[in-house]
Order: structure tokens, then sequence, then C-alpha cells
């Protein structure tokens, strides 16, 4: 669905993105886009959605360039970074005249319009005009933009911005709907929490580099420079002492109810824990991995790197 | 640190009060105030500084008696972190710091000292001699927390003050949040739309609501363990057989992003255990069940919603 | 051999602490004076006080050498003395060059609090809104105050100097040029503070007192030519800082007199204060 074949892009002596190769394949599913500030997040989108074409080599979507290709860019729904939306216009108004712009008519655009309000909820608030609307109220109202074509590549530049709790959650559900429609929706954003609780697939990109793309579990057990860390609760000293049998083992801390252990090849060492746990050989009561997530994965691999 | 009682802030000329009979107790340490836009943090703020006055009700604010004349001396024991860019650009940060100390009411030399102490605790070491408007924006918000820490206060109030950093910036400055209750001693009441950030450091929550508070209370009180409920991660994905099996061990609940929320038929972990040891699967999680902080905020918004689906 | 605490030392004394208006007009002043624009003015205003000084000793060689006397009695006709004279040592060029340094320093000194958004976070500490604009106003009038007190009372000194009470320059000169000098400092720094409060930028500020006090000019002028009364130029405050030292030296001319330059004045200082008080009040600000 998208390629990129060492695809770059510079502005005159500004690194946008260095030249970056990956692929994603078919099908709906959530993508999170991460990396620190200037890591080329912007450039990648920007690429993606046919806003710019490429200094060097090639992107590729659904099998075409997609800059100023309006049959690709006709499959691709976009909902830029900010919260700039015209002032004097009403939320339908503004929503019939993008439709309009993208080509749609009539019957066409009206059901379009009413499809859209409806999958992002906005159906009976769409006629307000936005200053009168919440952020998220607006964040919606430009989602159901992006939505308008019934687009398969959805990308969104940090949509959660200035959004309040509640309207963050609703965004979140929106956009699992949607990919459980079959979309393919690619989230850029800087908040860990927010992208782990949407997904488990992530691009890193890091110094105009792709550093990784794929689940955070599988990037984790590619880390294995980094131990990794389990917490095992139950009464600590006992478990200490299984523990130090394993040749996996690299460090031990104890805390008031757990050991913490630092594990090389968990691949080899959690069989032989859950066998020895199932056999009731250990005062076993839970399992924490305490850096198998998002924000250690993350962590890791651009101080790795840096 | 904090008492109110059925507390009632009323803006001069407004119908309706904008903070609502509010009761409420906080311990000293870091409170996450959540709620959306226009909840009432800001008067809620202003009540702190003494900036506004109780129309009825009352409240305690580091013992000092809201609407007394005490209470207008409160600022100089409160530190406020806005949200907004509040930095005077053309000067630097070691310049700007020790002039908001000289405000808090620091003699000349005391306020140049304790600025260059509160930068080297935020972290800026050279830089403080430097203008502040070519400061990145992860070093903006730090001169913003020194500045709010300049005085030594007894309580901040940090508005946002993880706004616009990126992953490795959020994770220093909740860190420093963590610093400031740690090794100051300092209350901190930290507002945030960030659930993942409050999480991380605060113990203690409130939520504001249209004026109101809609919860409050310890974060452990508040993220109940939901009983016999446990959270599954294995190593690798589950096989479409295994799924079907999963209800030997308890009731699916959600299955997300790998981490499946089963209700157990058997409190006692090790059964998951044995379960994925007799259908070849390696567990790598099992952890109880907490009520997340999202579920938490919902429900103490949407007190309505929580009732019906207890109907159902 | 302790080892000594990293963290921060025992809590401060917090009463110790400068008044907060005048911690607020020293951390301005020292803003202005990083601002290069001291050297253009500095220069300005010594060519003129050494002009005025010149002529003060120019008076007193008269009396020395005979024919430089000669020589001034012969120019008497063009040369200026007298009460005109003496109300021109805070006239004519000068005060329209205060006019310029005071807009370009008072014009962004509430405006640039605005700009960066800082006013609600000093309402945060414990400054009182009378705190904020007395800073404002008392600098944006404390630099011209400086600047006049230089010229009411150089000349004097080396008058009386030179050749006593009795001089060129009158005995009781500085009972009436600094009581002036006061007032034009009070309405440029009123006039300054408050149209900056109208800005949301310093250099829209500096625009604003420029434009106020040109534009009142100008208007009192057209004013004055329409309906042919001179105390419609009482609306300018240029035309109300010209005329302060000539009624208070009791100088000749002008086209208006003491009524319409009390009220005028007050008037002015007034309005731009009440301004620039309802402008920076703490409910402006959305904390």
């Amino acid at each position: 669905m998208i390629k990129l074949e060492r695809a770059s892009l510079r502005y005159g002596a500004v690194l946008g993105l260095s030249p970056t190769s990956f692929e994603l394949p078919e099908g709906g599913g959530i993508v999170g886009l991460l990396g620190p500030n200037g890591a080329g997040k912007s450039t990648l989108l920007q690429l993606l959605s046919g806003l710019l074409p490429p200094s060097g080599g090639s992107v590729e979507i659904f099998g075409q360039a997609p800059f100023r290709n309006p049959e690709v860019l006709s499959k691709i729904g976009l909902v830029p970074e900010g919260d700039r939306l015209p002032v004097g216009l009403k939320g339908r108004g503004w929503l019939r005249m993008m439709g309009r712009l993208s080509g749609l008519e009539g019957e066409a655009l009206e059901t379009a319009m009413t499809k859209a309000l409806d999958t992002v909820g906005m159906s009976e608030r769409a006629d307000l005009p936005f200053p009168r609307m919440s952020k998220g109220m607006r964040q919606r109202m430009r989602l159901a933009q992006a939505l308008l074509h019934d687009p398969k590549l959805l990308i969104l530049d940090e949509p959660f911005n200035g959004l309040d709790p509640e309207a963050r959650l609703t965004l979140m559900g929106l956009l699992r709907d949607l990919a459980e429609a079959g979309a393919r929706v690619l989230v850029s954003s800087h908040i860990l929490t927010e992208v782990a609780q949407l997904t488990d697939r992530i691009l890193l990109l890091f110094r105009g580099r792709l550093l990784a793309e794929g689940s955070v579990t599988e990037i984790r057990q590619l880390l294995d420079r980094h131990p990794v860390e389990l917490r095992l609760s139950g009464e600590a000293r006992a478990l200490s002492r299984w523990a130090v049998e394993q040749p996996e083992l690299v460090a031990l801390r104890m805390e008031d109810a757990a050991a913490v252990l630092s594990i090389r090849n968990p691949r080899d060492f959690l069989p032989k824990l859950q066998s020895e746990a199932a056999k009731g050989g250990l005062p076993l009561t839970g399992l924490d991995p305490l850096d198998l997530n998002l924000e250690a994965v993350f962590q890791y691999l651009t101080k790795d790197h840096a | 640190m904090i008492a109110f009682e059925s507390l009632e802030v009323r803006y001069p000329g407004a119908k309706e009060p904008a903070l609502k009979g509010m009761s409420l107790s906080l311990e000293d340490g870091i409170v996450g105030l959540l709620g959306p836009n226009g909840a009432g943090k800001s008067t809620l703020l202003k009540t702190l500084l003494g900036l506004l006055e109780p129309s009825a009700g009352g409240g305690q604010v580091l013992g000092v008696g809201l609407g007394t004349p005490a209470a207008a001396k409160l600022r100089g024991r409160i530190g406020y972190m806005p949200e907004y860019d509040a930095l005077i650009e053309d000067a630097t940060a070691y310049e700007q710091v020790a002039f908001w100390g000289e405000l808090s009411g620091l003699e000349p030399e005391a306020a140049r000292d304790r600025a260059h102490e509160v930068l080297y605790f935020v972290g800026l070491d050279e830089a403080r001699y430097r203008a502040v408007s070519g400061y990145s924006t992860g070093m903006r918000q730090r001169v913003k927390l020194a500045q709010a820490l300049v005085h030594s206060p007894e309580l901040v109030f940090l508005d946002e003050p993880t706004n616009g950093l990126d992953p490795e910036g959020r994770r220093r400055m909740l860190d420093l949040v963590m610093k400031v209750h740690a090794e100051l001693g300092t209350g901190v009441i930290l507002a945030s739309h960030l659930l993942g950030d409050v999480e991380r450091v605060a113990d203690q929550l409130v939520i504001l609501d249209k004026g109101r508070i809609s919860a409050s209370g310890s974060m452990s009180g508040l993220r109940k363990a939901l009983s016999k409920r446990v959270e599954l991660r294995f190593l690798d994905p589950l096989n479409a057989s295994q799924e079907e099996s999963l209800p030997e061990l308890g009731a699916l609940h959600e299955a997300r992003n790998g981490y499946y929320d089963l209700e157990m038929k058997d409190a006692d972990p090790l059964s998951a255990f044995r379960w994925a040891e007799s259908h070849g699967a390696v567990l790598v999680q099992v952890t109880p069940r907490h009520d997340r902080l999202d579920e938490v905020l919902l429900r103490a918004l949407h007190p309505e919603r929580s009732l019906e689906s207890e109907k159902a | 051999m302790p080892i000594y605490a990293p963290s921060l030392p025992p809590k401060p004394d917090l009463s110790l602490g400068q008044p907060p208006a005048l911690v607020l007009a020293r951390f301005d002043l020292k803003r202005i004076l990083r601002q290069k624009m001291g050297r253009f003015f500095g220069f300005i205003f010594t060519f003129m006080l050494i002009w005025r000084l010149g002529y003060v000793y120019l008076y007193y060689l008269k009396d020395q050498n005979a024919v430089i006397g000669k020589m001034m009695d012969a120019a008497a006709p063009v040369l200026a003395q007298g009460a005109a004279w003496h109300a021109d040592m805070l006239g004519g060029w000068l005060t329209y060059l205060l006019w310029f340094l005071v807009a370009l320093i008072g014009g962004g000194l509430v405006a640039r609090d605005t700009l960066y958004r800082v006013r609600p976070l000093m309402y945060a500490h414990p400054v009182k809104p009378s705190d904020y604009w007395i800073a404002k106003l008392g600098l944006s009038a404390l630099v011209p105050f400086a600047v006049l007190l230089l010229f009411a009372l150089l000349p004097w000194f080396l008058s009386v100097g030179l050749t006593g009470l009795h001089g060129v320059m009158w005995a009781s000169t500085p009972l009436r040029l600094v009581p002036a000098a006061l007032i034009i400092a009070l309405l440029m720094g009123s006039v300054a503070s408050g149209a900056s409060s109208l800005a949301s930028t310093p250099r829209a500020g500096i625009a604003w007192v420029i434009g106020v006090a040109l534009g009142l000019e100008a208007l009192g002028g057209m004013l004055f030519g329409i309906l042919g009364s001179g105390a419609w130029m009482a609306i300018s405050p240029m035309s109300l800082s010209a005329a302060w030292p000539r009624l208070l030296c009791g100088a000749p001319g002008g086209f208006f007199g003491w009524g319409p330059t009390l009220v005028g004045t007050a008037a002015h200082f007034v309005l731009w204060t009440l301004l620039l008080k309802n402008r920076t009040q703490p409910s402006e600000a959305v904390l």
C-alpha cells in the first residue's frame, strides 16, 4: 500500500528526511508515527500525502506516486496539524466547500457529508459556526473533511494536540473504529502513552532516518542489547533463590513483595518460568515486564542511536 | 495542603458561580487536576492565589483561610507555571528568574542567588546567560518551572508543563515534577490534559467538570483493583485455536494490541500459567487489572452512563 | 568531613524585598539602558545642553570683554533673552526630541508585557495593579524628567556661578523651570504608558505614542485654523508641554493661556492614566 524506496527530502540546505525505505502492506489498522522534534515526521507525512515530491528516490502509494496525482490523492484523507479553520463559516458550509474542492457534487456530496458527519458524531452540531465549537468538535469536523471521499489511507498529524482528555478518548475511539472498518490510519504523535493505547504498530523516525518499523513487542525483542526487566510478584526471597539458578539472569533487585530480574534471552527464560509456576513450584502471584512497552522501546532506540 | 468546604466562587457580575459548592481536601503531595476546557481550572487557580474571593462557603490553603486579609499574601507562598509562554523574550533566563524572585519579595541579592540555584535545579546550566528567545520548547518550559520555584513556595500550580514537548522532553519534565515534590518538599498541583502524565506522577486526583468536583481522592483509592480481573500478554500472538480456548480461563472483556483483559474463573493467578502451559502459549504478563485513568475520568464525567450500563 | 547536601538551601525570607513597583521599574530601566538609543539621544542632548550653556557663557563674556560686549549689543535685537529665553531652556527642539525619546521608551513598556503575556503572571505574584501602573508611568516620566532637570538647572548653576544671582539668568529660574519639567514629564509619561497599553506589540506602542502626539498636534492646528481659537491647540500634548515653561516664566506669546493649559494637561493626565489603569487590570488577564 505504502512503499518508499530511498525517498528523501531536502529543503534547500535543510534536511527533512534522509533516504528512507519501508513498506506498509495493504490492510487496515493504525500505525503510530513517532520521533523527537525535528526527526522528519511532518516531512514524511507531506511526502505520503502528496503535498511535496521527494528530492530523491520514490514514494508509491497504491502503486503510484502521490504528488499531484488525483487518482492516488482521492484515496488519501489528510488531517493536517493545528486548529486552523475559517472563522466566518459554519461547519456544514465549510465541509460542503471542501467536498466541492475534491470533486464531489450534488447528491453524492450530500450523501458523503451525511456519512462523514455521522461517523464523527457531529450530525446534530455541524451547523454551529467554528468559533462556537469546542476544540474537540473542531477536530472532529476536520476529520469529517478527510473522510468525505471515503479514503483507504487516513493521515493525521498530531491530531490530539490541545484536546481535553475526553475529546482525546472520543477521537481515539473514532480512529479505532475507522481502522476496524478497513482503513489504514497513520497517526503522528508526541504522546507515547496515547499511541500505545491506540496501536501496537509504530514507525519510529530519528534524525531524518527511519529507525524501526513494526510491533512494539517485536522491536523490543530485537533490542537484545538491553536485558528485559521482569517484576515477579510474590515471596521475593523464594523467587530470587530460583532465579539465581537461571543462566539468563543478569541482575536481580529485591522489592517488598517482588523480585525484579534482568533477563537475557526471554524466549528461553519465560517458558522455564511458566512451567515452573504451572507446576506450583514458585510462589508467584504476578508477572510484569517493566520495559516491554512503547516508552522503553522509544527510549532505548533513540539513546542507542544518539 | 488544601481544604474547601462547599466553596462557591462567583465572578463579579456573573449570573452563575464559576465554582459551585466545592468540598475538597488534598494532602501534601502531587495532585493531578483533570477536566475539560472551561471546567473551572483557572477560576480555581485564581482562588488559590487570592485573586478571587469565595462568595459562599470557605476553605483553607496552606493553613490560611480564603477571603481573610491574610489570603492576599498567599501569592508569595504559591508558585505558578502558566500554560502559555509567559517569558520575557529579550531577557536571559537568569535575569528573568531573578526578577520574578524579587517580585515575590526576595531582596535583590537573595533573588540572584536563588535564580542560579533553581536554574541548576531544572537543568539549565550555561544557557541561563542567553536570551530565552533562542531557547527550545523544553528549555522554555524549564525556565517557566524555575520561575515558579524561585521563591521556594510551599505549593506550585503547574499548568500543562509538558505542552509541546517531545517524548524525551516530556519524560524529563515529569521527572522534574516528581523531584520538585521529593527534593524540595513542595506540594504540586498538576493540571494536564494528558492522562498518561497524571498517571505517572500524581498521587492524588481531582476531576473538575462545569465548576464542580466530579471526583477526588488518592490515586490508589480511585483506581480500584477489579476483582479477579487480570491483564495478560503473550510472547507471540495467540493463534485462533488458542484464542478460542481462552474462555476456559475466564470471560474475555477486551482484547486489544496483544493485551487480553480477562475475568478469571479462578482467583489464583497461577491458573493463567497453567492454562498457557497446556495450550502452548508463553505468558509475559499477568497483572491484576486496575481501573484505568480514562475509565475513572469517564465515570466521573458521565455518572449517568455507568448507571445505565449497570442496569443493563 | 561532611557531605554537603546538593539540594536547595533553606527557605529565604520573603519580607525583605523591595516594593514591587520599584522592582518592576528597575527591571525595565535595565532593559532600556541596554538598548542602543541612549547614544543617539545622549549625543544630541549633550550638544543642545552645551549650546545653551555656551549662550550663558557668552552673556558672561559680554561684561568681561569690550569687543564681545559691543558685538553683543549690536546683535541684541536678534539675540533672545529675558522670559522667552528662559522658557526656551525647556522648549523648542528639546521637547520634540523628548517626545520622540519617550515614545521609544514608554511606548514599549506596557505593550511588551502584553506581547510576551507576562502581566497575568505578575498578578500571580504579590503585585497589585497599582504597583504595575505606577511603575510604568513612573519610569516613562522619570526619563524625560531627568533630562529636563539638567536643562533647567545646569545653565542656571553656570550663570549663578559666573555672575552671581544677578546674572543673565534670574534667581527664580529653578522655581519656574523645575515645576515645569515635572509637569511635562508627568504628561509625557502618562501619554506614553497609556498609549502603550492600547498596543499589543512594542512597535505598535511606539507608533501609538508618536501618532497621538503628532495627530493631536495636527488636529489642534486644524481646529485652530477653522474655529479661530488658539485654545484648541490645548488638546495637543506637545503644545501643552511647550506652554508650561512659557507660562511659568511669564513669557509672552503662545496660542493659549493658563486656563486651557491647566484643563488640557489635567485632562490628558487623567485620561491616559485611567486608560493605563483599566487596561492592565488582573481581570483583563485570562490566567
